[in-house]
Order: C-alpha cells, then sequence, then structure tokens
C-alpha cells in the first residue's frame, strides 16, 4: 500500500497517456495508446526477444558503468589531490565532455571495430561525466584544515586521502554515480542504435525504422523501467552509505 | 532468437564437418541491413534448411544499421563484408571514401519496372496541389537529402522548373513519421515507400502527384556491394555464399510458400502477417530480380542523374564497378 | 604540492603551463602520424591538415559562423532553461512533500529514459524548428540539475538549521542565505554536469533532423561519405566545448570563493 501510494504517479502519468490518446488529443500516428504499447510488450516478452536483448544490454551497460565508476573515480579524486595529474589529464578529460559519444564511432571504430568493446567504451565514455566531476569537485571542498591537521598528526598522505577525503567527496561523488546509471541506459541504446546486432538499442533502431511504434515504445519503456529499479535500489543502497558515514 | 538458431545449426554442421577429413574454417560472411525484411540480409536464411553451405563453406552473420552512412564506415574498416547500398551511396562511397574497390554483386530490388511497384509521391486529396508546379512556395519533406528517394523527387520538381531553396523548402522526416507529417499538414508532399505508401489511412486521404517512375524511369534502388580484396580471397565461399541466396530468393518470391513467407516476414519484423499480405513479393513489391542480376543501365542512368544534380562530381562508369560473375557462377550450379 | 610550492614559482609557472598542452599534444600527434602511416584511409582518418583546412574554409564562407551560433544559440538557451526549471524544481521537492511525491519516481523514470526515441512525436507537435530541438535539450539536461539540487540540499546539515531557526531567520531567509548557499557546490556540479549534456543533445537532434547547426553540418557530410566534414565537425565540438566547460569552472570558482575548495585554487 505505501508503495503505491509512493508511486501512484507513474499510474496517473500512464493514465494520462491512455486517456489523450484514446480521445485522440495526441496523434496515435506516432504516439500508439499505452494499451497497445502494454500488448505489444507482452507479445516481445513472449517471443524471448526482450529478454535475450535486454541481458546483451545489461552486460555492456553494467562494464561500461563500473568500469566509469573507478576510473572516474579515482581519476576524480586524484585530480584534486594531485596536482600534476589535473594539469596532465584535465585537458583532455574535459575535451571529451561534450562530445556526443555516437559521433565519435568513426574514432571507435579505428580501434576497436565494431563489437562490444566499442560499444562498452562509448557507454564508459559518456558516464564518466559526472562522475569525474563529482568526485573532482567533492574532493576538492574537503575541509583543508582537517586535512592538515591528520597529515601533522602523522597520517600518511593515503590514510588521510581514505580518512578524509574520500569520506567527504563521498555526498558529490555518490550523485553523481546516480546521474551516470541513469545515463548507463541512455547511453546503451544510443550505443547500439546505429549498428548492431543485439540489444535494445537495437530493437528500437529496426522498430522505429520499420513504424512499429508500438513494439518500440515497449522497448522505450523496458528501458526506462530497468533505469527505474536500478534507480531505486541504489538510491536504498546510497542511504545506507550516507548513514554508515554518520 | 532467429541468430540463436542459426548459430546452433552453425556449430552443428561445423562439428560434423570437422568430423570429415577437411576441416578448413569456414569464411566468416557479414551482411548489412537497414529495412527488416525488405532487405534480404535480414531474413534470407530465417526459413532452416534453405543454406546448404551454411557453416560448411562460410558462416553467416547480419548485422543492423541504422543508414547507409555507418554501414559505408563499416565496409572501409572491414567491419562487414556486404553492403546493403542505394546506389546514391554506392557513387558517393566509391568517390568522397575512396573506396575504389567496391564492387556490385547483386541486385537487391529495382523501381520502375513496367508491372511491378513504383514509389509514390503524395499530397493531401484536399490539397491544390494539382500538378508539380503548384509546389512552388511548398514545403517538401524527404527522407535524407541526396538519397535515391530523394534524388527521384528533385528531379521531377526540376523538370518543371522548381529548384530547391529557391523555390521550395526541403525538411527531413524518417519514412514512418511521413504520414503523421502530410495528414497535421506540416508538410506538402511526401515521398512513399512500401509498405508506409500502402498505408489504408494514408491512401484514404491522399493521393499520389507523382512516381518515381514518372520521375526517373527505371532505378537500381538498392545492391549489394562487396570489395574487391574479400571476393578475390574468398571466392569459392561468396559462390556458395550466392548459391543459397539464390536458393533462399527463390523460395520466398514462390507464390506457393506464401503462407510461411508470410509468418517469417511477421516474425523478423514484429509486425502481424497481415500488413504484408496485400504486396511483399508480389507486383504490389518492387521488382526484385528472381537470379539477383542488377540492371547496370539502370544503375549507370541514375548515377548520371545524381551527377547532373550536383551530388557528386566525377562520371562512374558502373561496370567497372561490378563483378557478376559470383551470382552468374551461382546461378549455373542451380540449373 | 608542498614540494611544488617550493620551486622558484616563475620555473613552476612555465612548467606547468607547457604540461598542460603536452597531452593533447600527444593526441594530435597520434592522429597525425595514424593519418599519415598508410593503415589507414583519409575516409578512415583525414589528416589533421586536411581537417584544419576545413574548418578555415568553413570560417571562410561564413558557414561555420552561422552553424557555431545557431548550436550555441540552441544548447544554450536550454542549459539556462534546464538550470532554472532544475533548480526550482530541486528545491520544491526539498521542501514540499506533495511535489516530492509527485516527481520522485518521475525523476527516477524520467532520467534512464532514451528520450531520443521521442523526437519524432516532439517534432510532430512543436514543428521542425528551434523549438523542438530547445525541448529536447531541456528534458535531458534538466535531470542532472534536479538531482544534484536535492542531493545539495539533503546535505546541508541539520545542526545549522537548527541553530539559524533558533536565532530567529525566517524561513525565506533561511532557503536564500542558508541553505542555497550552502548547497551551492553541488548544484553547481549538477550544472557542470548538465552543460555538456545540452550540447550534446542539442547536436544529437540536429544530426537526426537535419537543417543548419554544427550537428547538422556534420549528418550532412557522413550522409556524403565526407570525413573531413565530420571531422572538422568533431575538432569544433571539442574546442567550443571545451571552452564552455572552462567557463563554467571559473563561474563556480567565483562563486564559491568562500568555500575550502577555493583555496586550492587561489594556491595554483
Amino acid at each position: 500500500m505505501k508503495a503505491f501510494v509512493r508511486y501512484s504517479p507513474l499510474l496517473l502519468i500512464a493514465l494520462a497517456w491512455e486517456i489523450s490518446s484514446r480521445l485522440g488529443l495526441v496523434s496515435t500516428l506516432t504516439l500508439p495508446a499505452l494499451s497497445d504499447v502494454v500488448a505489444a510488450w507482452f507479445d516481445l516478452a513472449k517471443s524471448g526477444d526482450l529478454v535475450a536483448n535486454a541481458a546483451t544490454s545489461l552486460w555492456r551497460g553494467s562494464i561500461g558503468l563500473l568500469l566509469s565508476i573507478f576510473v572516474g573515480g579515482a581519476l576524480g579524486i586524484g585530480m584534486a589531490w594531485w596536482r600534476p595529474l589535473n594539469v596532465l589529464l584535465g585537458p583532455l578529460v574535459e575535451l571529451f565532455y561534450p562530445m556526443p559519444k555516437s559521433a565519435l564511432i568513426p574514432v571507435t571504430v579505428l580501434w576497436l571495430g565494431f563489437g562490444d568493446g566499442s560499444k562498452i567504451l562509448l557507454i564508459f565514455l559518456g558516464c564518466m561525466l559526472p562522475v569525474t566531476i563529482g568526485a573532482f569537485n567533492g574532493a576538492r571542498g574537503c575541509d583543508r584544515m582537517l586535512v592538515w591537521s591528520v597529515r601533522s598528526m602523522g597520517a600518511s598522505r593515503v590514510r588521510a586521502l581514505w580518512d578524509v577525503v574520500l569520506p567527504s567527496a563521498a555526498p558529490e561523488l555518490l550523485n553523481g554515480i546516480r546521474s551516470a546509471l541513469a545515463l548507463t541506459f541512455v547511453l546503451l541504446v544510443s550505443s547500439e542504435l546505429i549498428q548492431a546486432r543485439s540489444g535494445l538499442g537495437y530493437l528500437i533502431g529496426f522498430l522505429g525504422g520499420g513504424g512499429v511504434y508500438d513494439a518500440m515504445f515497449a522497448v522505450v519503456l523496458t528501458v526506462a523501467l530497468l533505469g527505474f529499479l536500478a534507480d531505486r535500489l541504489y538510491l536504498v543502497a546510497m542511504r545506507r552509505v550516507l548513514i554508515w558515514r554518520e | 532468437m532467429r541468430h540463436f538458431k542459426l548459430r546452433l545449426a552453425g556449430i552443428a554442421a561445423a562439428l560434423l564437418m570437422s568430423v570429415g577429413a577437411h576441416a578448413a574454417d569456414p569464411v566468416k560472411i557479414r551482411a548489412a541491413w537497414v529495412v527488416p525484411v525488405a532487405n534480404w540480409p535480414s531474413i534470407l536464411f530465417a526459413k532452416p534448411d534453405i543454406a546448404r553451405h551454411l557453416g560448411k563453406s562460410y558462416v553467416f552473420e547480419d548485422v543492423h544499421f541504422n543508414g547507409t552512412p555507418p554501414m559505408i564506415t563499416a565496409m572501409a574498416n572491414n567491419e562487414v563484408d556486404i553492403g546493403n547500398l542505394a546506389y546514391s551511396s554506392l557513387a558517393i562511397a566509391i568517390e568522397n571514401a575512396g573506396m575504389d574497390d567496391l564492387r556490385v554483386i547483386a541486385d537487391e530490388f529495382q523501381d520502375g519496372v513496367p508491372g511491378y511497384y513504383t514509389n509514390e509521391y503524395f499530397v493531401l486529396k484536399d490539397s491544390p496541389i494539382q500538378k508539380v508546379e503548384d509546389l512552388k512556395g511548398k514545403i517538401v519533406a524527404t527522407n535524407a537529402q541526396g538519397s535515391a528517394v530523394d534524388i527521384a523527387s528533385r528531379a521531377m520538381l526540376k523538370k518543371h522548373g522548381l529548384e530547391d531553396k529557391r523555390d521550395y523548402t526541403v525538411v527531413e522526416a524518417a519514412f514512418p513519421t511521413m504520414k503523421a507529417m502530410l495528414l497535421q499538414k506540416k508538410v506538402d508532399l511526401i515521398p512513399g515507400v512500401p509498405p508506409f505508401s500502402l498505408d489504408p489511412e494514408l491512401r484514404a486521404s491522399a493521393r499520389v502527384l507523382f512516381t518515381q517512375e514518372q520521375a526517373v524511369g527505371r532505378s537500381q534502388m538498392i545492391v549489394w556491394v562487396a570489395r574487391k580484396d574479400f571476393i578475390a580471397k574468398n571466392r569459392a565461399a561468396m559462390v556458395d555464399f550466392m548459391e543459397d541466396s539464390l536458393r533462399a530468393v527463390h523460395w520466398f518470391l514462390d507464390p506457393a510458400n506464401r503462407k510461411e513467407v508470410l509468418e517469417i516476414a511477421a516474425k523478423v519484423s514484429k509486425r502481424p502477417s497481415a500488413s504484408f499480405e496485400s504486396w511483399l513479393f508480389t507486383k504490389n513489391d518492387a521488382y526484385r530480380d528472381p537470379n539477383m542480376i542488377p540492371n547496370l543501365e539502370a544503375l549507370q542512368a541514375n548515377i548520371k542523374l545524381q551527377k547532373d544534380l550536383g551530388f557528386i562530381k566525377t562520371d562512374i562508369d558502373v561496370k567497372k564497378y561490378s563483378d557478376l560473375s559470383l551470382v552468374e557462377e551461382a546461378a549455373k550450379r542451380l540449373k | 604540492m608542498a614540494r611544488v610550492a617550493q620551486r622558484a614559482p616563475w620555473v613552476s609557472a612555465i612548467g606547468w603551463g607547457a604540461a598542460r598542452f603536452l597531452p593533447i599534444g600527444l593526441l594530435l600527434a597520434a592522429w597525425e602520424l595514424l593519418s599519415h602511416s598508410g593503415a589507414v584511409t583519409p575516409f578512415m582518418l583525414p589528416s589533421i591538415e586536411a581537417v584544419v583546412a576545413r574548418i578555415a574554409r568553413d570560417a571562410g564562407t561564413g558557414e561555420l559562423a552561422v552553424n557555431l551560433g545557431l548550436t550555441l544559440y540552441r544548447s544554450l538557451l536550454g542549459f539556462a532553461i534546464a538550470a532554472v526549471a532544475g533548480i526550482a524544481l530541486g528545491l520544491f521537492i526539498s521542501r514540499s512533500a506533495v511535489v516530492r511525491w509527485f516527481f520522485d519516481p518521475v525523476i527516477s523514470v524520467g532520467f534512464p529514459m532514451p528520450k531520443i526515441a521521442f523526437l519524432p512525436i516532439v517534432v510532430l507537435w512543436l514543428g521542425f524548428y528551434d523549438v523542438s530541438r530547445i525541448t529536447m535539450v531541456v528534458s535531458d539536461a534538466i535531470f542532472p540539475v534536479v538531482t544534484a539540487t536535492i542531493a545539495g540540499i539533503q546535505g546541508v546539515e541539520r545542526e545549522v538549521l537548527w541553530s539559524a531557526r533558533n536565532l530567529g531567520a525566517s524561513e525565506r531567509r533561511l532557503q536564500w542565505e542558508i541553505v542555497l548557499p550552502a548547497a551551492l557546490p553541488q548544484i553547481l556540479t549538477g550544472l557542470q554536469v548538465a552543460l555538456p549534456i545540452a550540447l550534446i543533445v542539442d547536436i544529437v537532434a540536429e544530426m537526426i533532423m537535419g537543417g543548419y547547426g554544427i550537428g547538422g553540418a556534420m549528418a550532412t557530410a557522413s550522409r556524403f561519405a565526407d570525413s573531413r566534414g565530420v571531422f572538422a565537425g568533431l575538432v569544433e565540438i571539442a574546442i567550443v566545448g571545451f571552452c564552455l566547460v572552462k567557463a563554467m569552472m571559473l563561474v563556480r570558482r567565483r562563486l564559491l570563493l568562500w568555500h575550502p575548495e577555493a583555496l586550492d585554487a587561489a594556491n595554483g
């Protein structure tokens, strides 16, 4: 019951969607009624396409996301605390932030071809943006006096980093990871849209290209739903971490 | 799932082969497609057992592309072996991408062949546009500037004295959204290709202003292309593959298999089979050569028109960029 | 850091200044070497000089200015709308239980939604022109701003709020003088994430819809297998984006002069 009240806004939106398309407020030419989308979803699920393609996408997405959390997090904190790293890698990272990742395909194909590697790379690059910025800003925002006092008490650099910098960077870093988690789902679709043999983005691409909009939106909703579940799980985990910190 | 079954069949066949004495590795042939069902590679071997050499001399992978540009990139990087190119993209790949080793190896479909479908260009039924000249000052939709469908409408408008930018505005939209664009009066003219042009709702409220056949005559719309080196290196496997492809094409075009063909089309595209019934692989569909022989004269004329409209700069002799020996050799074996 | 500071200041200043260009120089060198190595064709990877010549030509004809101006206008306007609306929404969500009830699940679903799938619908509603593209930009760029604002406000320590209340601060003053400034670092982080996203979404929308703009020019170039045009677009985006990202950092520094992180900036 609690969960029902909590997530009822989604039901309201779903209802608004259904009613507006049934009443003809929105042209069903491009936005089919939700009930049709749901029916198409069951067909896709029954045929096994949805599960198989979702599994591939989630696999690519998780690897890309995990890489971005570890590399991006380390890079962000490192850049905030060790100037040579900031000077050497900062400009390079900043150069790649605003690039549409799908426009990089002519470049990545030279190096990784068109397989899973290039798709994971695009997800990784896209997810790095919020993680690195969050880690960098969080680590820089940490109280210097605290670090100096810990250091003067004889703590090593690593110790100070672990005990003082990391905890104070945590809120921004964790929110950055939340954004990265959401972006993973957006990016896995765009990385599979251009060219693929499998994955949810592949399904969206060819269903949209063929004008099978009810099935296409069924896949779009599946992506959103998976993202929603991941976000909820993450929020629960994040709350645990932050409570533990206090 | 389809891929999975194919792969299983491939593995099973490979196992059988390895028992035999000559267990040479099969050649991997990767073929690109954009539109499910309408492009042969998306459905070619969806009928099990049709490909006799599959898993023996070659293995097959079909790859979906969201349009031609990434497909050309993939071919340049040897990430795909058989491209599925409109004539317009073929000329562009040869001229601008410098891929002078591209060879046309087979037909996919042709437009404007007598007795078969030709693409139609629609206006609203109650629109004041009665003849092409009336498009002056109007908004013309196209799928992509410089595409084969776009070239036909440009050529038609030019024949009637209308030039892009000076006399009319061109906007781009995807084929599936064209109907909505026209019905909601966002644009005045849309191009129609199957299955979208056969939509009953569109046909009820729109009328055909002109057809591609009236605009440019016969078009060799889409061809299969492969790179010269790949053909030379894997000739035997490619002939085997073309043999299987021909067998598949014959099977799909045979009215006796109608019911099963429609079921396969529905399964691959996730559309109801009824949506294919009235047109797919019939006279209401574009012409698909049963022997997969492209019409090189039409291709030459199309590419010349493309040059006349300013989309490419040099003359391209299509004979130089064709190699029909594979498909001809494969056809001999089927006799 | 302490060791660095002990060197003569001008030596280290020159050293660091040069070091900044090192990685970009290496990247360019690798590009140039690979493009001339014969392993790739000019279509796969055009040389730097060819790309630069292309950019210069487009700058000469005025095409570059038009495309750049349009792309900047769309993405920055979209970003500005997303920033204002996102911060406001984040504030409301933090303050009002009803607003939170409605938007909390909506954000969870909306953020990971591949919104580009809705572009055809948006075009049908809003037309082929800028409104559609800017709407797409807002619909993507707003999410990181909202979540960062919420997280920032959540992080404001309760003790500070209690003591301020005890001192008699009104709710209004509390929001403006305590909560917002304390949440500002995180909000700015959200904006720093949203700005590149705004640019990316605008360019992707331009690529799909065609027409003017850097994305539109790149889409046309790629359709005509014109690699120079595609790479020229990539270089233009990199430079423009780099400047925007840097400008955003400067804004951050100015707004956070009072914050511990500014201490470090002041030192170097």
